[in-house]
């Protein structure tokens, strides 16, 4: 008996471990509410794994990506700050430069049709390219960062676990980029408890839920709290930016200063707001959308004469904005820096 | 043991129809001319009283497809080809189809369409990292076409002409026809004289976004390939 242990005991081994390494290669689902719109990125054709977003969130906290090795995704993208770089109005990367636009928050980008303020990327699997060769963001050709990630003495044994190849690809790299990016997924506000009947408003949360249906919600639309589409806000043009939005990409003069509808998901962490970051706080915010709009022909019709939204409507509003923070989200420590890697 | 004998004829005799289905290799070239010769990338050609080089020609061949009285009869499985004047292998396309199949022309696209675009990130010769794709924007350069002009007064004027576009109304990607007889090997020249003659260098030397300028251009690029030979 025991001799007949000892024979099999080698492949009993082997084959737990092929199990574990299947495991640990299989399929992961996203879990987000049954009521939400199907995703745009297409799982069934790409179905996420857990090694390709071990290896993505490596990437992602990695300053490997930039030209001076300082710069990574993270350093505008902070998970702990709903995924954006706060206390800077337009975002800052390699060397101390500068760019034109305050960066984005990162949240359920598999509902996520165009990227970027612009929409000027089409697909989650090339939005990293924009930043790595950005000159102002990580300045770095990607090719090289490929040849830094072929020669580094870790990476090449995770793609081979990711990908079963070691020779390291864009396509690879970019993949699992995106894979750990489309975990991102915010679904456990108070907002959401709320509606799946876990928890209650309070009246002044209610109260501000009822002004959002009514003013805010044809453009930041339930539960993603974006249309997905591009509108022009009534911001005036800042003269030293003359920043002109969509139209930069699409070339039609209807698309002049439009810009993308962010989420609002965790909007009490992405301070400051708009795409330049112009506003520091949500009463700004809404004292524009009352008093500030600037008339233009592009400007969103919704939006016409101003919202006119009272000072006591608009306490209960970011009563109600506050339930969109989800802290399950944001201190997630499956998004968070890996420690252990 | 019965079993695996036949197993063994069925994948052989697989293997055999596979290659007689497969046999046939049609080679589609391209090959780039200025002033009638072959294009040699940093040359100096004489052209309209102005000296012309040409430091990069890249252009994507997408989509061939051959047919016979207005029917499709074959279409190339691989999605893209890069043609790279600085590499001649890349300019010669091998495509592999079957022996009993006949056409009378040959049609392809030059760059590459909308849904390949969105496609995310590709391999092979659609590798973003290959300088044929935009970065800042999404989308693939369809035809990249550089160099430099000098003209009598020996002032020195560099081009750069990124061509592409894969959102409407900026569609650049261009559907290229070639009646040609059933054959093996279809060259096509590039006529860079065409191309350059049909641009005003003097009020344009740089289009490097999908634009009307790029969707204009790339007509002309199209329109600039002929067929050479056949045989």
């Amino acid at each position: 008996m025991p001799n007949s242990l000892q024979r099999i005991a080698p492949i009993l081994i082997i084959g737990f471990g092929l199990l574990s390494l299947i495991q640990s290669n299989e399929d992961v689902k996203i879990v987000y509410p049954s009521t939400w719109p199907k995703p745009v990125y297409d799982f069934d054709e790409n179905p996420l794994s857990n090694s390709k977003i071990q290896l993505g969130r490596k990437l992602f906290y990695d300053p490997i990506l930039s030209k001076d090795n300082m710069v990574s995704c993270a350093s505008c993208h902070l998970s702990y700050t709903a995924f954006t770089h706060v206390d800077h109005a337009i975002s800052h990367g390699i060397g101390d430069s500068i760019g034109i636009r305050n960066s984005m928050t990162l949240v359920n980008l598999a509902w996520s049709k165009h990227f970027m303020w612009d929409g000027a990327i089409n697909h989650i699997e090339v939005q990293a390219l924009a930043p790595i060769s950005h000159e102002d963001e990580m300045g770095e050709e990607v090719g090289a960062v490929l040849l830094k990630l072929q020669s580094d003495p870790n990476y090449p044994v995770l793609f081979v676990q990711a990908f079963g190849d070691s020779v390291i690809s864009s396509q690879n790299m970019l993949k699992a980029m995106a894979e750990f990016q489309l975990t991102f997924v915010s679904a456990n506000s108070k907002y959401d408890r709320v509606l799946a009947g876990k928890d209650h408003f309070s009246e002044q949360e209610e109260k501000g839920y009822q002004i959002f249906q009514s003013k805010c919600s044809s453009c930041h639309t339930e539960p993603l709290f974006t249309n997905g589409y591009f509108e022009n806000n009534g911001l005036p043009v800042d003269p030293n930016l003359n920043d002109m939005g969509r139209f930069g990409i699409t070339k039609r003069s209807s698309d002049s200063l439009k810009f993308k509808v962010p989420s609002l998901r965790n909007i009490e962490f992405s301070q400051p707001y708009m795409h330049d970051g112009r506003f520091l706080s949500l009463h700004e915010v809404l004292k524009h959308y009352s008093e500030g709009i600037h008339e233009s022909n592009t400007l969103s019709s919704q939006l016409k004469g101003g919202l006119n939204i009272t000072e006591d409507e608009r306490l209960n509003l970011i009563h109600f904005l506050l339930t969109l923070t989800d802290k399950e989200f944001l201190f997630s420590p499956d998004l968070a820096y890996p420690r252990n890697n | 043991m019965s079993f695996r004998l036949t197993a063994f004829f069925i994948l052989f005799t697989g293997v055999v129809s596979a290659q007689s289905n497969h046999a046939r290799s049609v080679q589609l070239s391209f090959v780039p001319t200025i002033n009638g010769e072959n294009l040699i990338l940093g040359k100096s050609y004489s052209l309209f009283s102005d000296t012309f080089t040409i430091s990069a020609c890249r252009f994507y061949i997408s989509q061939i497809q051959f047919l016979k009285d207005g029917e499709f009869v074959f279409a190339d499985p691989t999605s893209a080809h890069l043609v790279d004047c600085s590499d001649e292998r890349s300019t010669n396309i091998e495509i592999f189809c079957s022996n009993n199949i006949e056409f009378t022309r040959a049609q392809f696209l030059v760059g590459i369409d909308s849904a390949t675009n969105s496609s995310g990130a590709l391999d092979g010769d659609l590798d973003p990292t290959k300088g044929m794709y935009w970065s800042w924007q999404s989308g693939y350069i369809n035809i990249k076409i550089e160099g430099a002009k000098t003209s009598e007064d020996s002032e020195k004027a560099e081009f750069q002409f990124h061509l592409g576009g894969y959102l409407p109304p900026n569609l650049a990607a261009q559907i290229v026809n070639i009646d040609v007889a059933n054959t093996d090997s279809i060259q096509l020249e590039v006529d860079l004289e065409q191309f350059l003659k049909s641009i005003d260098l003097k009020a344009r030397q740089r289009v490097m976004s999908p634009s009307a300028e790029a969707l204009i251009l790339s007509g002309e690029f199209s329109n600039s390939i002929h067929l050479k030979n056949a045989q």
